[in-house]
């Protein structure tokens, strides 16, 4: 380890590597903390050359490694099993090219989601992806994870918005994939680089398409006394044919916990809210606004309110998006779940979230993107008491077995990490493995980049001996 | 044996159309091991594109894996065998007013799979996307003959590795697509075009203008003079250099209100006439602008595609005019892709360096030009699937991974993958 540090040091220089344990606690973990695990160093490139060597570096003296965003990915995918070199790219954090006429720009992984919209919107623009946590993640973390966000259900995911990667491949050659351009001959690799989990190697730079802003906004909040009836009125609206910009609900519970945070005025006695926004142009804005409005009070919505001045709106976004950060004043611990199902199955699997919630003692609150059927039950909890943490993850898995039989997924947006890995092979047959296994093998064929990671055969000593746990969170 | 690019390219390949896709298993075992090449086909509407395949082998052909798995309408997605003629899954989506928005040249005649394999697209791109935005599950006959899956049936999923975008525009060169999960879109209220006609001098400005517009189409297609007087637009009876087709989908009252607007900004472009199509979006229009690029003209030894800025479309038009007059061009200008025929008559080493030109132009543009048709005897020697890029050595990588024995389509693809 001391001669690869020495090679670390010359490719970067002493101030930008961590070898301190105290340091190096806080790459131990992402936001899923359940399992940690302490990397040997954490070094931070600024160059795709940079990059390129220390891959070459790790590779020499046979260490594992493993990129890095900001870490606030939910399911393990920074972990660094196994320890290794974890290659942060907070460093990487230059937008290189904004090309308004041809609406795509150039720009490092470390680039802050929120970062890129807020430069591109004196010109009208944004990044249309919007994860909640977009304050902090990187653009890097986005193309790993494939990212989504409240907004996604009308302008689709991250990998619907990279149009090309700048990649350091895990022998540390640096490829280019797409490229400001659509339609270049060929496979599309970035679209399968994209949502890979660092497994294909290190994304340093994207070539993103930006998006231009809607002309205006008609943003309503949906107000019912139960969460069945606010379920059924997003299954309608999907049903009569009406794409929302964004169609997302929060429960009782969740709601007296953002209320205290945010003092948004939100009906604390309501059941369940559905915030319920379109947009686009001005003409005939009203008309589908109308529609959804109808079709919420025909469903059981006691009153819809309309946000309907752009601080009312901004503040309503707030608290949405930071709901997970006022989920600490319901509880000390909490494990928030990523499951899909298909849009018409969500009171179906909201009921089954309540039922299992009663099973097994625990209070579950919900806050989730609704109009694409992926769910976010946030299980609350003490991890101070095992056997409270046993339930939560007997409860996880339960819930996410449900989605997975009414034919959805384990995970919409938070990717597999290692908190998922066991579920790989409930969703796919060993064969549709294998087929995954030999393509990661045509990019990482010693898997000494973000090893463990994804597929359930990457580190069948490490799983095994943790199954129980990693499966459920 | 190798295969000479001036035979026809299938002659001497058993032709087989499995009822089932056990069946279709059972022929890429058989081929496996007799290490026979495997040309997946669906309707056969796009069996031109690309080399002709290295070695001899078996046409598996799909058109009877056509069946409908399940389509959960208010889940907006749906499940299909690839088999199935895009004519038929119109016609499926139909019934619960939703549509795939994406055009097809003919779509009588083409399958699902083969859309996907070559990744087709055409006017509506600029404002509905591509395949790889729609697509959310597949499943594949892989080498050994198994049937293996990746994505799902919602619409919103990152559970392992993304094949559908893999195995999107792949050419079947990475095993034969038997199934397919599709998000779906409602149809819209209402269409309409704007038709301006105008002279070469304006059309960057024009070009410009539109992007900057305050309305939001869905497509902006530019044609030139001699692509207008196809039978397909002859009735439209442009005599100007250029007309630029805005298309917009959407309710009927924002197609009203874009369709005027757009009127308004641009009513003062010089010797330019104006006028508002009111169409339905399933109109002969819509189209006659998604077949055109794919239109076989009489005589035309080749058609080529550029893809280079949306800004620099106006520029590629009138460079390539220059370099073979008489082209007829269509450009999905908003996306910079510019699709070319070449006039019967022009010799091939004319086309060759005419070819060889406007490559050039497009790459420093950071783009390329592949040749979609192309003569069989003149595919040794052209350009067919553009400049090989630097990223080709990863595809290679992951085609011997996916294929090692080389079945599927050996050799038609780029590199001759």
């Amino acid at each position: 380890m001391k001669r690869l540090l020495d090679s670390l040091k010359k490719i970067v220089g002493a101030d930008a590597i961590i070898t301190a344990a105290s340091e190096l606690m806080v790459y131990e973990c992402d936001g899923f903390t359940i399992d940690k695990n302490r990397p040997d160093v954490v070094v931070f490139p600024t160059t795709t050359e940079q990059v390129s060597k220390i891959v070459e570096a790790c590779n020499y003296f046979e260490v594992p490694f493993l990129p890095r965003g900001a870490g606030t990915s939910l399911a393990g995918g920074c972990l660094p099993v196994g320890g290794g070199v974890v290659i942060s790219l907070a460093r990487m954090k230059k937008i290189f090219d904004v090309d308004y006429r041809n609406r795509c720009a150039l720009i490092e992984a470390g680039v802050v989601n929120l970062w890129l919209t807020n430069h591109l919107k004196p010109q009208g623009y944004h990044f249309a992806p919007d994860p909640s946590s977009q304050g902090a993640c990187t653009i890097g973390g986005n193309v790993a994870t494939n990212s989504g966000g409240p907004h996604t259900l009308k302008y689709g995911v991250t990998v619907n918005h990279i149009m090309g990667i700048e990649l350091v491949l895990p022998d540390g050659e640096v490829i280019h994939t797409g490229g400001p351009l659509e339609d270049n001959p060929g496979y599309d690799l970035t679209g399968v680089i994209v949502g890979s989990e660092g497994t294909f190697g290190v994304a340093v730079k994207s070539w993103v398409r930006i998006t231009r802003n809607p002309d205006t906004y008609r943003t309503m909040l949906g107000v019912f006394n139960s969460v069945d009836d606010a379920t059924n009125t997003i299954s309608e609206i999907i049903g009569a044919g009406i794409v929302p910009a964004a169609l997302e609900m929060l429960d009782q519970m969740i709601l007296g916990a953002l209320e205290d945070a945010f003092h948004f005025g939100f009906p604390l006695d309501a059941g369940a809210i559905l915030i319920m926004e379109v947009d686009g142009l001005e003409a005939g804005i009203n008309t589908e606004a109308e529609r959804i409005t109808e079709i919420a009070l025909k469903h059981g919505a006691r009153e819809v309110r309309k946000a309907d001045t752009e601080a009312k709106r901004t503040l309503l976004w707030k608290a949405r998006k930071q709901a997970f950060g006022a989920v600490g004043r319901l509880a000390p611990s909490f494990c928030t779940q990523d499951g899909v199902v298909p849009r018409s199955k969500l009171p179906h699997i909201l009921r089954e979230i309540q039922r299992i919630g009663l099973k097994y003692d625990l209070k579950i609150c919900n806050v989730f993107h609704a109009g694409d059927g992926n769910i976010h039950p946030i299980l609350l909890f003490d991890e101070r008491f095992p056997d409270q943490v046993t339930r939560v993850l007997a409860a996880s898995g339960e819930i996410l077995d449900e989605c997975i039989r009414v034919g959805g997924s384990v995970t919409g947006e938070h990717g597999i990490g290692v908190e998922k890995i066991n579920f790989m092979s409930k969703l796919f047959t060993p064969d549709d493995l294998a087929m995954m296994i030999r393509l990661r093998n045509a990019f990482n064929p010693t898997n000494n980049c973000s090893p463990h990671k994804m597929l359930p055969t990457a580190g069948a000593c490490i799983e095994a001996s943790k199954a129980g746990r990693m499966a459920a969170m | 044996m190798s295969f000479s690019d001036s035979l026809n390219p299938l002659d001497g390949f058993q032709h087989k159309h499995p009822s089932d896709v056990l069946e279709a298993c059972e022929i890429i075992k058989q081929s496996a091991a007799n290490l026979d090449a495997i040309v997946p086909s669906g309707s056969g509407s796009k069996m031109n594109i690309g080399y002709a395949p290295s070695r001899k082998g078996v046409v598996l052909g799909t058109k009877n894996l056509n069946k409908v798995i399940d389509y959960p309408a208010r889940d907006m997605t749906v499940t299909v065998q690839a088999g199935i003629l895009i004519k038929d899954l119109k016609e499926l989506l139909g019934k619960e007013n939703q549509r795939l928005p994406i055009d097809d040249p003919y779509p009588a005649n083409s399958s699902l799979g083969g859309l996907l394999a070559t990744n087709t697209s055409g006017p509506r791109r600029f404002g509905w996307g591509t395949l790889r935005d729609y697509v959310i599950g597949i499943s594949i006959l892989n080498d050994e003959g198994v049937e293996t899956k990746a994505g799902g049936r919602v619409v919103k999923n990152v559970a392992g590795y993304d094949f559908c975008k893999l195995h999107t525009g792949a050419l079947g060169t990475l095993g034969v697509i038997s199934q397919v999960t599709l998000k779906v879109r409602p149809n819209p209220e209402a269409s309409a075009f704007l038709l301006l006609t105008l002279n070469l001098a304006n059309v960057e400005s024009v070009l410009d203008r539109i992007h900057n517009t305050k309305t939001r189409p869905v497509a902006v297609e530019l044609l030139n003079k001699t692509a207008l007087q196809h039978p397909l637009f002859k009735h439209l009876a442009v005599t100007s250099d250029y007309g630029i087709f805005i298309g917009f989908e959407h309710s009927t009252e924002a197609v009203k209100w874009q369709t005027e607007t757009l009127a308004n900004e641009l009513a003062d472009v010089p010797n330019s006439k104006l006028e508002i199509i009111n169409t339905p979006s399933d109109s002969a229009l819509w189209q006659a602008l998604g077949e055109f690029q794919a239109a076989r003209i009489s005589g035309c030894p080749l058609t080529f595609k550029a893809n280079i800025p949306s800004s620099k479309v106006a520029t590629f038009a009138a460079f390539a005019l220059d370099t073979i007059p008489g082209v007829l061009l269509q450009a999905h200008a908003g996306s910079g892709i510019v699709f070319g025929h070449i006039p019967e008559g022009i010799s091939r080493q004319v086309a060759f360096n005419s070819i060889d030109m406007l490559l050039q132009k497009a790459v420093r543009y950071q783009g390329n030009l592949v040749l979609p048709y192309c003569l069989p005897e003149w595919k040794a020697d052209f350009p067919v699937w553009g400049q090989t890029r630097p990223d080709v050595k990863v595809m290679r990588k992951v085609k011997e991974s996916l294929d090692p024995k080389a079945l599927f389509n050996p050799g038609r693809f780029v590199d001759r993958i």
